[in-house]
């Protein structure tokens, strides 16, 4: 009994208790403040249970820690069940780090998961990194009576599995012994001898940063390399402290750190967006609606998903200019070659039924993922696309790839009996609908002119009032009064409204006003797009003329 | 003792953490007798389709899966027409690679001869036997290179060029996005199959051309101002003194119906060369018209180039119209001097109306008279051609229209004699989807090619042969340990698959620093 009294109380021991706090108030935070931005790094990966994966993240340095690390992300698909992860993930370092303190010390390791809640704002650092972290923690803490002789087998391991995160070890590892020394000497010279033998096709920086860490392989950010370094600055001075007189100064440091951590770390801007996103992925237009009454960014992502959220809620055509339009590129951009600019874009080609439009779009975004990952999201798009286009063998292929994977599988396995089955295609709620709304012409898409690609959309099937409301939106936003009034007879006839919408009276008010409707919600957009135009312009003039 | 508990402890976070890897292997493997086999009077229905190929001596072995995914072990007995015989047992037919490579060389000139028998259901089937022949051609060349891109629309994704080691499956990067971050790359365009006189194209804002010859790397800006672009297609003149050339300005569309995806065109394009001595541009007023030339290439003796030209049209507007010729002009190695005469091997039909033919004379051309088109279609535009080392033949694709016969489904290959100048299609190798990007090997009794013949959407590369009067064998896939596993999980297409002599040695670490240091040798105007 005794025993068992010890053993709770060491359980409980502050340490613990710090990590516990951490553990929790790191899973409210991403739990309820952001777990959108923990979809938004699922959707970006796809992590397959076989071994030919397995082998694949082997072969280069860090590989076990980015498959650990992305083993757990596809467990974020569950917000909560990623936020739980995360939780869990921050305790264990908040308790690695303690470890390496004095007891009494034990505010000073909440430095480390205010830093890291810093960093992992950005989101595209990769869940590779606290594994690194935390597999390097406890590796030393294993280690740490273990000779240093021990680590001429350890280090070629180590950077190998959690890459150049191996100097954390390492630097942990430092004590009076000039072995060590020579240890990193020789830990350098083991990365520098992969990178001429083994890593030839990584430029050198990578080999001694990391692949891994990071989403794009030729960006750096300064809290990469300052964590580990406060970890080991704290480890190794911690003496230096005397606890009773700095206790109220190391917490008021904490406090303040994660204060700048979500005040830097976390951009409202950003995180709206990739809100919005994560919405559209859930199909849940009205809190997309109710979120932009609320506030505003400022950019076509924003306005393409407020306008879909409007359509597929068939109020666009009442509201369309209530909202932000940020002009002729408010319901469909251009190709962006990034991996998220155009997720809006996409969803809305895949409602309409444009198609082929969609599968161009959800194929880009997938092979703008750096380094070749693949995208559960992206390819279920391009699987449905393919089966509604006909092109079963390559559905088959990308269902194959889903089949591999732990929460796709089932969808995948379910969608299987689409390919080549006709019947069963024409009469799905989604894929019937896209086949009935596919163009009756097979012309090429040109951006540049994009209602009259909407208005053959919409002549190829006159029931399709998203493709209607979506061509009326385009011809306001380009401005174009005279083909707007040219359509407005097709709004009477095929839009079922029982009035003419809102957003077209406003319209044909505020254009047979010639503009001068105070009160019109077209006549701001139309005043702020003349407006635009002519700075544009003015700009353009002074730049020649110097 | 805690101590040891913690280490158990940390031991087990390991191997739980590892849990997952657990039921990774999948290996599932069938070692049964075959009896009783049930014989019926079919062939085996293989992936791929090897039945009745020809392949060389010393080639990576043929494995193959039944088609049928449901099979749940094959029994495979090769046996050579000459002697030697090899057994496989498995979920796919695989062969131990030097029992393989034993058994084509015992089979030179022959046939090896597959008994396939498979489990299903509890008993044995076996099929009608089949044959693969084995060529007396030797194809000595190292292997193959290629680029592996997936067959995306604007994005190149994660790409690469690679070279694949023909008689084993052992297959190495050349250069890979990784070491160029952003940068896209071009294909690998050797001079004739050479594994150090290559070039390479770089496209982003780091863009430049990559020449390599005798172990040493150029990195050159092939944009002046008397060009409208950086070099595009690329082709080797034998001496390795110059390097034909065009520039273009390429755009891409989209179809909105299901049957096609994209439309690849120029809205400019010329030719020229460059010497590589002293890195000059000759120029030609004949190749730099208001059409489109393009698809520049060097006959094996040098003394001629080819290129494929079209009249001008509204692109993308008139699409269609954009049927290409194929054309030659007399090039002196030694002045590095265009001659006097153009011909037209190959008028493409319906030219626009209006448009001048540009042809300075026509009284030495091989042929007039385009090939009549076997699929129907509105006629034919001919690239993409690649004349053979030895002399004998020049191969290319017909498309009803446009210069990017890839994304053509109409797409086929034909081949011209050029002694007589007959040309046919290439009806052994062609099927319903599109075929292109065809190289040959070094002794031209081989050649690749990418077809999509498999899905419609990626590439992959075939590989057949010809003989002395021109006949072509049914081509086979390059083979692959487990191919139906390896090609259903691969995303990329095979494009521009070239032979390549020897292994190709390219620093790719010096490659990426220059690359990405900007530092380009300005090219010049003669």
């Amino acid at each position: 009994m005794k025993n068992l009294f010890e053993r709770y109380k060491s359980l409980c021991s502050i340490n613990v208790l710090a990590a516990l706090l951490v553990g929790i108030c790191v899973f409210v935070f991403w739990g309820y403040a952001y777990p959108h931005a923990l979809s938004y790094r699922e959707q970006y990966q796809l992590f397959l249970w076989t071994g030919d994966y397995f082998v694949d993240e082997m072969k280069t340095a860090g590989g076990l820690a980015q498959y650990l690390g992305e083993f757990l992300v596809q467990f974020f698909i569950y917000p909560w069940l990623g936020a739980l992860i995360l939780g869990i993930v921050f305790a264990l370092i908040t308790y690695l780090v303690g470890k390496l303190l004095d007891k009494k010390q034990w505010v000073l390791a909440l430095t480390i998961p205010a830093l890291l809640l810093w960093h992992m704002g950005d989101e595209n650092v990769m869940m590779s990194y606290p594994v690194a972290i935390i597999i390097a923690l406890l590796s030393y803490l294993a280690m740490r009576k273990v000779n240093v002789l021990v680590d001429i087998l350890v280090y070629p391991v180590m950077y190998w599995l959690i890459g150049p995160m191996v100097w954390l070890y390492a630097l942990l590892r430092i004590n009076k012994d000039k072995m060590c020394f020579i240890g990193l000497i020789y830990l350098l010279a083991l990365q520098l001898g992969s990178s001429v033998l083994i890593l030839k096709q990584w430029p050198m920086v990578n080999v001694m940063l990391g692949m891994w860490y990071y989403r794009y392989e030729d960006v750096y950010c300064v809290l990469q390399i300052v964590i580990p370094a406060v970890i080991v600055v704290i480890a190794k001075l911690h003496g230096l402290l005397t606890f009773d007189k700095k206790y109220i100064l190391q917490s008021a440091t904490v406090l303040l750190l994660v204060f700048f951590a979500i005040q830097n770390g976390y951009d409202k801007e950003k995180y709206e967006l990739i809100k919005q996103d994560y919405l559209i992925r859930n199909q849940r237009w009205n809190e997309i609606i109710s979120n932009a009454e609320k506030y505003t960014v400022e950019t076509p992502f924003w306005c393409e998903s407020v306008n879909l959220a409007l359509a597929m809620t068939r109020q666009l055509s009442q509201r369309q200019f209530a909202f932000y339009q940020s002009g002729p590129d408010a319901l469909m951009m251009g190709m962006v070659r990034d991996m998220t600019s155009n997720l809006p874009t996409m969803e809305a080609f895949y409602r309409l039924g444009m198609t082929n439009e969609c599968l161009r779009y959800a194929f880009d975004l997938q092979e703008s993922i750096p380094l070749g990952k693949k995208s559960g999201r992206l390819t279920m798009r391009i699987a449905e696309c393919c089966i509604v286009s006909g092109r079963y063998a390559v559905a088959k292929k990308h269902l194959g790839l889903l089949k591999k994977s732990l929460f796709y599988k089932t969808w995948a396995e379910n969608t299987e009996k689409f390919v080549g089955n006709e019947s069963l295609i024409n009469s799905h709620p989604v894929y019937g609908k896209m086949r009935r709304n596919k163009f009756a012409n097979n012309f090429l898409f040109y951006h540049p002119e994009l209602a009259k690609v909407f208005y053959q959309l919409f002549m190829s099937n006159t029931d399709n009032k998203m493709a209607l409301e979506y061509m009326l939106g385009q011809v306001l936003l380009e401005g174009d009064a005279q083909t707007f009034f040219n359509l407005v007879g097709a709004v009477n006839q095929f839009g079922g409204y029982s009035g003419m919408p809102y957003a077209y009276q406003d319209a044909i008010n505020c254009i047979q006003a010639q503009g001068h409707a105070p009160g019109s919600r077209y006549g701001e957009y139309a005043g702020r797009m003349k407006r635009e135009i002519r700075e544009s312009m003015e700009m353009n003039n002074k730049e020649s003329a110097h | 003792m805690n101590r040891i508990k913690y280490k158990i402890g940390v031991l087990k976070f390991v191997l739980l953490t590892l849990l997952p890897l657990g039921g990774l292997g999948g290996f599932t493997s069938c070692v049964r007798q075959v009896e009783n086999a049930q014989k019926v009077d079919k062939l085996p229905s293989i992936f791929p389709d090897y039945i009745d190929v020809t392949i060389p001596v010393d080639i990576a072995p043929m494995d193959f899966s039944m088609s049928d995914e449901k099979v749940e072990c094959i029994d495979v007995i090769a046996k050579g027409s000459k002697g030697g015989e090899i057994h496989s047992q498995g979920e796919f037919a695989d062969f131990d690679i030097d029992e393989w490579h034993e058994l084509t060389r015992q089979n030179e000139g022959g046939d090896i001869i597959f008994t396939v028998c498979t489990y299903e259901g509890g008993k044995w089937i076996q099929y009608k036997d089949f044959k693969m022949y084995v060529s007396k051609y030797h194809l000595d060349d190292y292997g193959l290179t290629y680029r592996l891109i997936p067959p995306g629309y604007e994005v190149g994704g994660n790409i690469g060029i690679y070279q694949r080691d023909i008689h084993t499956f052992d297959e190495y990067a050349i250069i890979e996005e990784t070491a160029v971050p952003g940068q896209c790359m071009n294909c690998h365009t050797a001079n004739k199959c050479s594994a150090d006189e290559f070039l390479i194209h770089l496209r982003g804002d780091k863009g430049g051309t990559m020449v390599q010859m005798n172990g040493k790397q150029s990195w050159l800006n092939t944009k002046t101002d008397s060009t409208k672009a950086n070099c595009g297609y690329s082709y080797w003149h034998p001496s390795g003194k110059y390097i034909a050339s065009s520039i273009n300005s390429i755009h891409q569309l989209f179809f909105t119906g299901y049957e096609s995806r994209i439309e690849v065109f120029d809205t400019m394009s010329d030719v020229l060369v460059i010497d590589t001595r002293n890195n000059e541009l000759i120029l030609d007023e004949r190749l730099q018209t208001e059409d489109y030339e393009t698809y520049p290439v060097f006959s094996a003796d040098g003394k001629t180039l080819y290129y494929c030209t079209a009249k001008y049209c509204e692109l993308p507007t008139e699409y269609e119209k954009a049927k290409y010729s194929l054309c030659s002009i007399p090039f002196d190695e030694k002045t590095g001097k265009f001659g006097a005469k153009v011909d037209t091997l190959l008028k493409a039909p319906q030219p626009p109306k209006g448009a001048s033919i540009r042809v300075a004379d026509n009284r030495n051309s091989i042929s007039d008279q385009a090939p009549a088109r076997p699929l129907g279609g509105s006629g034919g535009s001919f690239t993409y051609p690649r004349p053979s080392y030895d002399g004998k033949w020049l191969m290319y694709c017909v498309a009803d229209y446009s210069n990017f016969p890839v994304n053509h489904k109409e797409s086929d290959l034909w081949i011209m004699d050029l002694k007589t100048g007959t040309n046919r299609p290439l009806k052994e190798v062609n099927s319903n989807d599109s075929e292109s990007f065809h190289n040959w090997s070094t002794d031209s009794h081989w050649f690749v090619f990418s077809s999509r013949r498999r899905d419609s959407m990626y590439n992959l590369a075939y590989i057949a042969s010809i003989d002395d009067e021109g006949k072509v064998t049914k081509p086979f896939l390059l083979p692959q340990k487990n191919p139906r596993k390896f090609y259903d999980e691969s995303f990329d297409s095979f494009n521009c698959p070239d032979f390549t002599k020897d292994k190709v040695d390219f620093d790719v670490r010096q490659g990426g620093r220059e690359c990405m240091s900007n530092d380009r040798v300005q090219v010049t105007v003669r």
